[in-house]
């Protein structure tokens, strides 16, 4: 398979789902999701398809009832069968030894957090402020009720699970969760120790997704401290589209300060580790296409996502219109191409793309870890002396 | 004699929360059984119809596979660790998580 043809393949299952065959379901493939889920990285399945190119896809049965791809066995090898495609050779990545490691505390590993290819992903801090919500609501990553119950990982903790990601599942990459509404730095302040502690312990890289600070020069603090790459998601373009999905967010964080704080990002980060997240399907898609340009122009990486729903809500109708695979094929070609007109394109540090980012294959490499360092370095002393 | 076993996070549902639990056995079929009289329904969700355990469900004894030892017929020793662990990682299938700021929306 060419690299268009595997693209083009990511996104159909990303927009699709995938099907569990009945030989699957038998054999307990289905276990780890069947219940609440282990933690707030580890939504969906990750498939590795022919070419070692990573998707992490949808399972619930609701939302893949409609798929044509159905994750079988053959020959006591994983395919992914399609009426038109035949069997597709996959794989899906061994995490069991990470997972099975447990802290002095006694927590696994596998409950701290959730290793995707190349990337670890902690929300350390506890989500004990969201406002009492008591339903699932459709994009959100966490139901309310576990959200309340969140247990905040120690520094301690984070770190060995780090250690344990690094050695044995071979991740380069840390990503660190917070979304805080009610502090004003939107959570990131409080992720600054765990940056420490985890890039003096180990040589990898650091992302963080949080919400936006009221200061934006917070984010430069949080350059400063360590982290690599940042994403603040917008979630849709046009204010009203956002607050369809996210209500309460949008009362207590308005757009304006996602803009503003993306910008002042920009202007700290490296080119290319600033992302946010356009969620599809909120908005028509020309207000995506127009996002893309505008994001790009202000030193952004646009990721593109796909909604599926929350387990238990599979069969709602969707708030926003769902997409066919064409018209996002279509919009990623443009992305790409403004990508690489904005050179956002040459970094390889970016912030966890769990997202629909058809074709993105982010790679970390030693020599990144050095330049960044050399960069904040750099950076860092120049704004001090500026101030 | 008394071994502890872990149970998954997918799991706990079943437990009431409880993250290991003790149960009296001397082999991993054993144990199995007795959180099933414990916590009905989660031998179900580890074993076929048949009793055997699921092709892609783990059980670890002192950190060893236990398909690399006798099987469920196991012997476990006082205060041993049981350990399930499915063999795939993943949540439930809900939305790509978005990030702690989506976490907040509500």
């Amino acid at each position: 398979m060419d690299v268009a043809a595997i693209g083009a393949l990511k996104l159909d299952l990303t927009n699709h789902g995938v099907r569990l065959g009945d030989d699957l379901v038998a054999g307990g493939f289905a276990l780890a999701f069947a219940g609440d889920g282990g933690n707030p990285g580890a939504e969906g399945l990750d498939l590795i398809l022919p070419g070692d190119w990573w998707v992490n896809v949808s399972v619930a049965p609701g939302y893949a009832r409609t798929s044509p791809y159905t994750l079988t066995l053959a020959y006591e090898h994983l395919v992914l069968r399609h009426r038109a495609r035949g069997d597709i050779p996959v794989r899906v990545p061994d995490t069991v030894r990470f997972r099975q490691m447990r802290t002095h505390t006694g927590h696994s590993c596998g409950d701290i957090g959730a290793v995707h290819g190349e990337w670890l992903v902690v929300a350390p801090i506890g989500m004990r402020d969201q406002l009492g919500l008591d339903r699932p609501r459709r994009f959100l990553g966490l139901p309310a009720v576990r959200a309340l119950t969140k247990t905040q990982w120690s520094i301690d903790e984070v770190v060995f699970c780090a250690e344990q990601a690094w050695r044995l599942a071979g991740v380069r990459m840390v990503h660190l969760e917070a979304g805080t509404l009610l502090k004003d730095d939107g959570g990131v302040a409080d992720l600054a120790p765990y940056i420490a502690a985890i890039r003096r312990a180990l040589p990898v890289m650091v992302s963080v997704t949080a919400l936006p600070p009221s200061d934006p020069t917070a984010t430069l603090a949080l350059y400063a401290a360590g982290c690599d790459a940042i994403s603040y998601h917008l979630l849709a373009w046009d204010e009203p589209a956002a607050a369809r999905v996210a209500p309460i967010r949008s009362r207590f964080v308005p757009h304006e300060r996602f803009l503003a704080a993306l910008t002042a990002a920009a202007r700290a980060f490296p080119s290319g580790a600033v992302s946010t997240d356009l969620l599809l399907g909120l908005e028509p898609i020309e207000r995506a296409h127009a996002a893309l340009g505008e994001l790009c122009r202000m030193g952004v990486v646009p990721n593109c996502t796909v909604f599926r729903p929350l387990a238990g809500a599979e069969d709602d109708a969707p708030d926003g219109d769902m997409l066919p695979t064409e018209p996002i094929l279509a919009l990623m070609a443009e992305r790409m191409r403004l990508l690489r007109a904005h050179d956002l394109w040459h970094t390889r540090v970016r912030g966890f793309p769990r997202t629909l980012s058809g074709l993105d294959r982010y790679r970390p490499r030693w020599s990144d870890r050095w330049y960044a360092a050399l960069r904040r370095r750099w950076r860092i002393s120049d704004d001090a002396e500026a101030a | 004699m008394t071994v502890n076993v872990r149970i998954p996070s997918v799991l706990r549902n079943l437990t009431a929360g409880q993250e290991t639990i003790a149960v009296a056995a001397q082999t991993v079929d054993e144990a199995i059984n007795a959180l099933e009289a414990r916590h009905p329904g989660i031998k179900a969700r580890l074993c076929d119809d048949a009793g055997k355990l699921r092709r892609f469900v783990n059980v670890f004894v002192a950190e060893e596979d236990i398909r690399f030892l006798d099987g469920q017929r196991t012997a476990v020793k006082d205060g041993d660790l049981i350990d399930i662990v499915p063999a795939i990682a993943g949540g439930c299938g809900r939305a790509p998580a978005i990030g702690g700021a989506a976490r907040a929306a509500g």
